[in-house]
Order: structure tokens, then sequence, then C-alpha cells
């Protein structure tokens, strides 16, 4: 399955979300291999806590790859080569986890059809050995993005192959909504490159699902809420509402929301059990991963939520 | 170890299915390409044509006096190329019998006739330019091939270095600056070349990749096959690319109905040869020099030059192992 | 395999050093290829065909194919700088049984040859021969390559050997729907050519996956050597993709049937491994087997696939059977 993470504005947590779902879906028994196609910034081996790989590879990552200076991209075991002790280990039970980091120093480009065949030929590598790959994009329009629309396709990607699924994040705010929804649905967004990608619109819509990112709740008030607080609240929740509805962003697209977490403000990180168990992390945080990586592999549970 | 091998028996049963076995050829010590002629110079007065043929007699009767033969008896066969491909005139009969007629005259014996347009495809649709067109490899940058880079692909152009001035579109930010042209092996000073090999005459949005119908190649694409062919070095399934026909007494009116290379002296040495010269006029010359650098960077079949060494070797006849060293020209004044 | 691989010393140099590498993998199909479909997608070059077997495994090789190299030899630490070399990389596809596809690839190391870069052809009539511009030691280039390319700038055969398998995903005879998830294999080998002296050789697992060979032969055996190579392999691959099958089938919310099925019908019949094993690495291969025991963990691991798939299939039958009673 090919899982693409796509945001219009930077800081919704698109990276930090993805990896923590790579994560949970590899707890989950599935085989996940993490692509970062952030090529201006590849921040994936800062999260998994990688030291080697902070900002990318100099050996031939993901954009060396795609731009033919690489016949096969670079790739790292996450257990075997993160700094954090706990995520080394491999619980029973779980698949193995795998970054292709993206290149230090890695750029824009101007897409050609030779990069689109270099992505389809690599989703098609990665498939073969990982249940569940997922594609980490830039925020905002990219080539990387164009060009992963245009690598699965119905033109370039068979009709009988694995899954697809279309993740866009975007924070719980009015600017994030109206933002997002405009990366998806206006022109130049990902739904008129699709559709020029050779995507028929109802096809490709039945792939996207927005998530959205630390959401807060009243205690983000502090201890203690006063009922005009509360009151507030309430209201701009239902304004938000209202106003993801009007934008195309409804809860019929809508795959899972994940609480503001204390923890991931001031470091991008896996967010692990233990750090639940150490009163680190809030449960509801990993609960939320663990319930959207459970709905990602469960054809049922995503399909039944299509409208 | 390998001494302890457990069961030293002979085999019984052998099962090997060579996919490709190269066939020894006939071969002469030198091909000589006797003069060449652009259509429309065929076309018109015979003059220009008994000139060339006559400059080209004594430098002929030199090759043949000290053609490279290891001590056997020199065998040199000549052959014309005629330029069918660029330019299609469709009066084959009455040309070859001027052209046969105007060499004789002048004391040259044209061997075999070959059409161009053959190296490019055959009569039955075999693409022979695509023979060469896979087995051209670029050249590594200084440092930058490791195995790890997939090959260029194919722009239709091969160079011997390093263009300028970095011809892509450059990255966002990577820093920009001037360098001159490079030529990858340079003695002291560059002689930098890019040739251009074909052009894709392409339907619009048509791709590059494969589809060779849509290809035009160049004329120094097209004489680096024939030299190839001449050398003994392009194979179809171990068989010469381009086979010899013997000539049947006529000639037909279109010349994409003449075979690929005809024999028109039945007593002619072997058309395919250890070496080649090619006698033409000095307008040809970078034309050749071309040819010598896509030459210079193909790749021929392993199987093909054991072949060519094995027979070589047994008769003595030295063979450089460097193509481009087993070609020779001799470029004629221009002017009257 | 048919084709003959001996080293090619047109200046009658010898290579001191031969290094190569063997990727492995899954051909990207659901179902094997029979054997005229493989003949013509192993057909990577046009006019020469690929060689062939029949019995007892069927197994098509393709035509070498070439790769211009200038890039450095990795020595190990200490043993100074690391010689640049020029020339080219031979590679070529294997396909075994229609299905498991191999990117075998190597290169002939000249050492002191000539001292800078010359003109390309004089490369390219040398093929699968790389020259050294610098001094080097033999035994240090040996072991410097098997320690695998950390950077870069140094020789990596193993992604030739990728790059000639994704060759492969790209013809029309693929269909791209292999039923099972398995993992590429590497093999990393070293030869230290030495005639007349007594060959010797280690074959080394370290934890990254990757198998290493190293050999002492004489150049003769070169080409017998490059074919143990592969099937040593295909073996170990063989065995790494039973397991993780295996492995796989017994991770959360997964039917294990979806695993071991296609893990069966795609490898329970292919270990073969003296199948076109050469006369002459017979010896090696039962040392290799005395202590590794390669073809008794395939057993086991096969028995224990079986054994497992028996006992889903009992389950499944009394579970019918049970629903049928009430």
């Amino acid at each position: 399955m090919l899982i693409f993470s796509s945001s219009d504005k930077g800081g919704t947590g698109r990276s930090v979300t993805s990896c923590n779902l790579a994560y949970r879906l590899s707890l989950l028994g599935q085989d996940v291999a993490y692509l970062d196609f952030d090529f201006g910034s590849p921040t994936a081996g800062a999260i998994f806590e990688i030291p080697t790989l902070e900002r990318g590879t100099r050996n031939g990552g993901l954009h060396s790859y795609i731009r033919g200076r690489a016949t096969e991209p670079v790739r790292a075991d996450i257990r075997t080569t993160t700094e954090r002790q706990v995520l080394k280990e491999r619980p029973p039970g779980s698949g193995k986890l795998t970054l292709f980091p993206g290149d230090v120093g890695g750029a824009e480009f101007s897409l050609t059809n030779e990069h689109i065949k270099k992505a389809a030929e690599l989703f098609q590598t990665v498939e073969r050995e990982f249940d569940v790959c997922i594609v980490d994009l830039s925020a905002g329009r990219s080539s990387a993005l164009d060009m992963s629309l245009q690598a699965i396709s119905p033109k370039n990607r068979p009709k009988k192959a694995e899954a697809v699924r279309w993740l866009l994040f975007h924070r719980w705010t009015t600017q994030h909504v109206i933002a997002a929804s405009g990366l998806l649905l206006e022109e130049n967004g990902i739904l008129s490159c699709a559709l020029a990608a050779g995507f028929a619109r109802r096809e490709f819509l039945r792939l996207v699902r927005t998530i959205r990112t630390a959401v807060p709740d009243a205690s983000a008030f502090g201890k203690k809420t006063t009922a005009e607080q509360d009151a507030w609240l309430s209201r701009s929740d239902d304004i938000l509402k209202t106003l993801a509805k009007s934008r195309g962003l409804g809860l019929d697209m809508l795959a899972g929301t994940t609480p503001l977490e204390p923890m991931l403000l001031w470091r991008e990180q896996v967010i692990m059990d233990v750090d639940v168990k150490r009163r680190l992390a809030d449960k509801a945080t990993t609960q939320a991963f663990e319930e959207l990586a459970n709905k990602l592999i469960d054809d049922e549970a995503w399909e039944g939520f299509e409208r | 170890m390998f001494s302890a091998v457990p069961d030293a028996a002979p085999s019984v049963f052998h099962e090997r299915n060579q996919g490709t076995t190269v066939q020894n050829l006939g071969l002469s010590h030198l091909s000589v390409a006797v003069g060449h002629f652009y259509m429309d110079e065929l076309e018109n007065g015979e003059e220009p044509i008994r000139t060339q043929f006559e400059r080209v007699k004594p430098w002929l009767d030199a090759a043949k006096a000290s053609a490279i033969s290891g001590g056997e008896r020199p065998r040199v066969s000549t052959c014309f190329l005629v330029d069918d491909y660029f330019q299609h005139w469709p009066d084959a009969p009455q040309i070859m019998e001027k052209l046969l007629r105007l060499s004789r005259e002048a004391g040259v014996t044209i061997d075999y006739v070959a059409r161009e347009s053959a190296c490019a495809r055959r009569l039955d649709g075999f693409q022979t330019a695509e023979l060469v067109a896979t087995r051209l490899l670029e050249e590594p940058f200084p440092e930058g091939a490791n195995g790890g880079r997939p090959p260029i692909s194919m722009s239709g152009w091969m160079s011997n270095g390093k263009p300028p001035r970095e011809s892509r579109v450059l990255e966002t930010m990577e820093s920009h600056v001037w360098e001159p042209a490079h030529e990858f092996g340079e003695r002291n000073h560059s002689i930098y070349l890019d040739v251009e090999l074909w052009d894709s005459q392409g339907r619009p949005g048509g791709e590059d990749d494969g589809e060779l119908g849509n290809r035009r190649y160049s004329c120094p694409f097209l004489a680096a096959v024939w030299q190839l062919i001449r050398l003994g070095l392009l194979r179809q399934d171990g068989q010469p690319a381009l086979k010899v026909t013997d000539f049947d007494g006529e000639w037909r009116t279109e010349w994409d109905q003449c075979p690929d290379i005809v024999k028109v002296n039945p007593s002619a040495q072997p058309f395919y040869a250890y070496r080649s010269l090619s006698i033409l006029p000095r307008t040809f010359l970078p034309i050749e020099h071309s040819v010598q650098n896509i030459i210079n960077h193909f790749l021929p079949d392993p199987a093909v030059v054991e072949s060519l060494d094995r027979q070589a070797g047994a008769k003595n006849v030295p063979l450089p192992p460097v193509i481009a060293d087993r070609l020779s020209h001799f470029f004629l004044a221009g002017g009257n | 395999m048919a084709r003959p691989v001996g080293p090619s010393d047109p200046g009658g140099q010898r290579p001191q050093v031969v290094l190569g590498a063997v990727t492995t993998g899954l051909l990207n199909t659901s179902e094997p290829l029979p054997l005229e479909a493989a003949r013509q997608a192993l057909a990577l070059l046009p006019g020469v065909s690929p060689d062939w077997h029949r019995h007892p495994i069927e197994q098509v090789v393709s035509p070498d194919i070439f790769f211009g190299l200038d890039c450095r030899l990795a020595v190990p630490p200490g043993a100074g700088s690391q010689p640049r070399v020029i020339g080219t990389a031979r590679a070529r596809a294997v396909l075994t049984a229609g299905h498991i596809l191999q990117g075998s690839a190597r290169v002939e190391v000249l050492l002191d040859a000539n001292r800078r870069r010359l003109p390309w052809a004089h490369y390219a009539a040398r093929t699968g021969v790389v020259e050294a511009i610098n001094r080097a030691d033999p035994a240090d280039l040996v072991t410097g390559f098997l320690q695998g390319a950390v950077n870069s700038t140094v020789l990596d055969l193993g992604k030739t050997g990728a790059y000639v398998m994704s060759l492969l995903d790209r013809v029309p005879q693929i269909d791209r729907q292999p039923r099972l998830k398995t993992e590429t294999g590497r093999l990393l080998w070293a030869v230290h050519v030495q005639d007349g002296a007594e060959p010797d050789s280690l074959v080394e697992l370290r934890d990254d996956g990757m198998l290493r060979v190293r050999i002492g032969t004489p150049a003769e055996l070169l080409p017998q050597f490059v074919e143990f190579c592969e099937i040593l392999a295909l073996h170990h691959w063989l065995l790494s993709a039973l397991r993780n099958a295996f492995e796989r089938s017994n991770r959360r919310g997964r039917r294990p049937e979806g695993e071991l099925d296609p893990a069966l019908s795609y490898l329970g019949h292919m270990w073969n491994p003296e199948a076109h094993l050469p006369h002459e690495m017979r010896g090696l291969w039962q040392r290799l087997e005395n202590e590794a025991q390669l073809t008794w963990e395939w057993k086991s691991t096969v028995t224990r696939v079986r054994d497992k798939v028996s006992l889903l299939t009992r389950k499944a039958i009394e579970e019918a059977l049970h629903k049928e009673v009430v």
C-alpha cells in the first residue's frame, strides 16, 4: 500500500504524524518503508533520531535517485540506526521499519517524464518488499507532489496494483482549513494536477482523506477553564466545522484527528507507549496514532467512511 | 581444495544452449572504400565522378601494395557506399551503370556496392543502427561513476568530454560558475567534440525512448555503422548484420528494393576485413573525426572480438585491440 | 553458465584482483516466466540471444552489458590512499526457474597500468577491466571492497547489479504482481588472483545481511568461481525469503496462508545448489555445506512451513465441520 502525506503549510505536523503512523503500523505487524520526499528539507532522519541522517544523506538518497544519479536509493533500518534506545527494540509480531532518506542539499527541480518513470519504478521496488510505503511530501505545491500524482495515475500504475491512500494534513484553525482546501481543490492544486495526470475526479477524491492535527481541547487554556472559555471553544469548533464542510473538507473526508501534544511542541519525535507510561505524553495521542494506523490498513474501515 | 573434487568422473549429461554462436567470417586484410559522392553529384555530369576515381586510383594501388597481411598474400577488397538515406533518387539502374563504368574506366574496380540506408534499416526491416546505438557507452566523468549511477540515457549526442558550461537547468541555489570545455582523455589540451547521432523527427508529444522508427540518423553515425560492418564487428545472432548478395544482373529501379550489399565483381576478395581504408574527398574530414569519436565509445560483443582475434592470431595477422586503430583514411584534395 | 566469463587481457596483462557483486530477488511477476518469454525478456541487447538451460532447473543468462567506471577503490583504514580506477564493469542478468532474478556484476582490476586517464577508446577495447592509476596492494583491495561501499566515491557493484535487475522491470512480459514480499539479497565477492598458489577461501555473513566471499585462486577458475557465487547468492536468498515469509506469517492480524501459500508455490521446489554448480567448485561447496549446513536449514524450514500449513488446513476443516454440526 502507498500512502502519501501532503499539507499546504509547514508546521502542520505532517512529517511527525507520518513518522508516528509508520512506527505504529510497524507495531501492527506491517513491514513499513518511509520515503522522505521533502526534497528541500528532509526531516525524517531527525524525527527518527538517526544522527547520520539528520538532514538527509550525502550518498545517493531519494532525490539523487529520482534525478537519475543513483541506481538505487540509500536506505536505513530505523531500529538499528536510531539513537533512541527504546525505538531500537523490535517487539515480537511487529514488522520492519525502514527509512529512505532524502539528500542533504536536495532542492526543487523541473519535472520531466524521466523523473516520473523513476518515481513509478521506485514505488514498485519498495512495494515488493514492504506492506506499507509512506511517502512524505513537502508542504505546498512541489515537483515531488506532481511527480507522485503522475506516478500513481491510472496511466502509469497497473489497475490491480495495491491500494493508494492520499492524506491531507491540516491544523484545526481557520487559516489552515482554508489553505488545505485551497491546496486540494483550487486551481493548480492536488485535484487539478491529478486530473491532468489522468485521474477521473471521483476516482481520485476517493483516495483522499484529511487528518486534523494538533486539535486542542479546553485544557489548552490551562488547568481550570472559565465557562466563557468553554463556550467560546465550542462555538469556534462549530464555526470551523461549518467552514471545513463548506470548503469540501467535511466529516466525509476525515480520516482522523490528533490531539495537541505538548511533547511535540518542543521536539518532533516518535511518541512511544513508554512516553505515556512515564507521563510525558498524553495517552490520547498514542491512541489517535494507533487508531489511524489501524484504519489505514483496514480496507473496510477506510471505505466505511466513504461518502 | 579444488583437487578434492568428490566426483572426478567425466560428465554424462551435457546441456548447453549457447544463445548466440559467432560465425567465423571470410576476411580480407583490407577493405578500401573508393571515394564517395552525394546522390546529386551522381545525378549530374560524369566529369567530376571520373576525376575523383582517377585521383583514387594511385592511392588504391598503394594500399594494395602496403596492406598489412602478416606474411600472407594480401587480400584487398573495394567497396562503394551509395548515399540513398538522405536523398532518394529513383533511377538506380542508370546511376549504377554510370558509376561502375566510370570507375572501371579510371582503373578502379569496385567489388561491392552497399546502400547507406541499410546501415540504418535493412531491406527486411531489421534496425541495423540499433546494434550500434545500444552498444555505445558514454564516458564516465572523472571520479564520477562508481557503478551506482545509471548510464546516462542517450540524448542523441556523443561527446568526448564535458561541455564548457553546464547546459542543463541548474538546480535551485546551486552555485553557477563558468568552466571551459574539457576532453576527458586530454593530453595537455582539450579537443572537445560533441557529435549528433540522431534527431527524432518525433510525432508531437512522442518520447525518444525506444521509438526507433522516429529517429533520423546522422551522417557520421551511419558512417560509423558502415565502418563497423566492414570490420565484421556488427553481428546479428553471430552472423554479419548486413549480408552480401551476388549481383543478379539487374538493378531495381527503387533503391529500397536493392539488396543491402551487392557483390558486383564475381572474383572479388571477401567483403569483410581486418582493417579498413577510406579514400574520401577532404570535405569528409569532420565526418570521419566524428566517426572515430562514435567508434571510440562502441563496445563490441566480446564473443565477436574473440572470434576475430582467433582468426587473426591463427594467420599471424596483427590486429589492434582498439577498433579505431583498425581504421585508416586518405583525404583527396579539394577543387578541380 | 554457458557464456564465457574468462579474464580478458588483450594487452597481455593479467588482473591481480577481480571484484564482483550478485544481487538476488524475485522477478516482479505473479507467476514464473515460461522459458520462451524468459529468453525474450533477457535479450537485453539486440543481435545477441541469451544462453539457456532447461534441465534440471530452467535458467536463462543475458548477454553481458557494460558500465563506465571512474572511481576509487576502497582500502582498509590505515592502508593509505584509495587508488583511482578507470574502465568498464561487466554485468549480466540471470533468471532461474523463470522467477528468481539475479544481477551479477564484476570488474577485473589491472594494477600498475597507466598513470593517467587515457582516451576512452583504450578502455572500450578492454571490456570488463578497470585500470588503477595509483599503486595499490591487491590484498588491501580485496579487504576494502568486501567492507561494502560506504559512500558514493568508491566502487559499488551491488548497485550495478540492482540496476541490471531493474532493467527486467520494464519488459512487457512482467505483470508486476508478485504475491510474496521479499527483500533483495546481496553478495560481494573478491578474488586475489594467485597463479599456482594454494586456493583459499572464506564465506562470511555479517549483521547487515550481506554475504561476503573472499578467495585466492588461479585465473583459470574465475568463471567457475563467478558461477559458484551466483549459486550461493541464489540459495542464500531462497533461505532468507522463506524465513521471511514464515516470520511474516506469525505477525499480528495477518492471515498466515497469505504468506505461506505463495512462499511454498514460489520457492518450495527451487533448492538444488548442485544443479549448475561447476565441477571444480564442488569441493568448495561441500566444505561450505559441512560448516554452514544450508541444505539442512532449508529442509527444516520447508518442513516447518509445511507443518504450519497442514495445521492451518486441519483447523479450517475442523471449523467447517463444527459449523455444519451446529
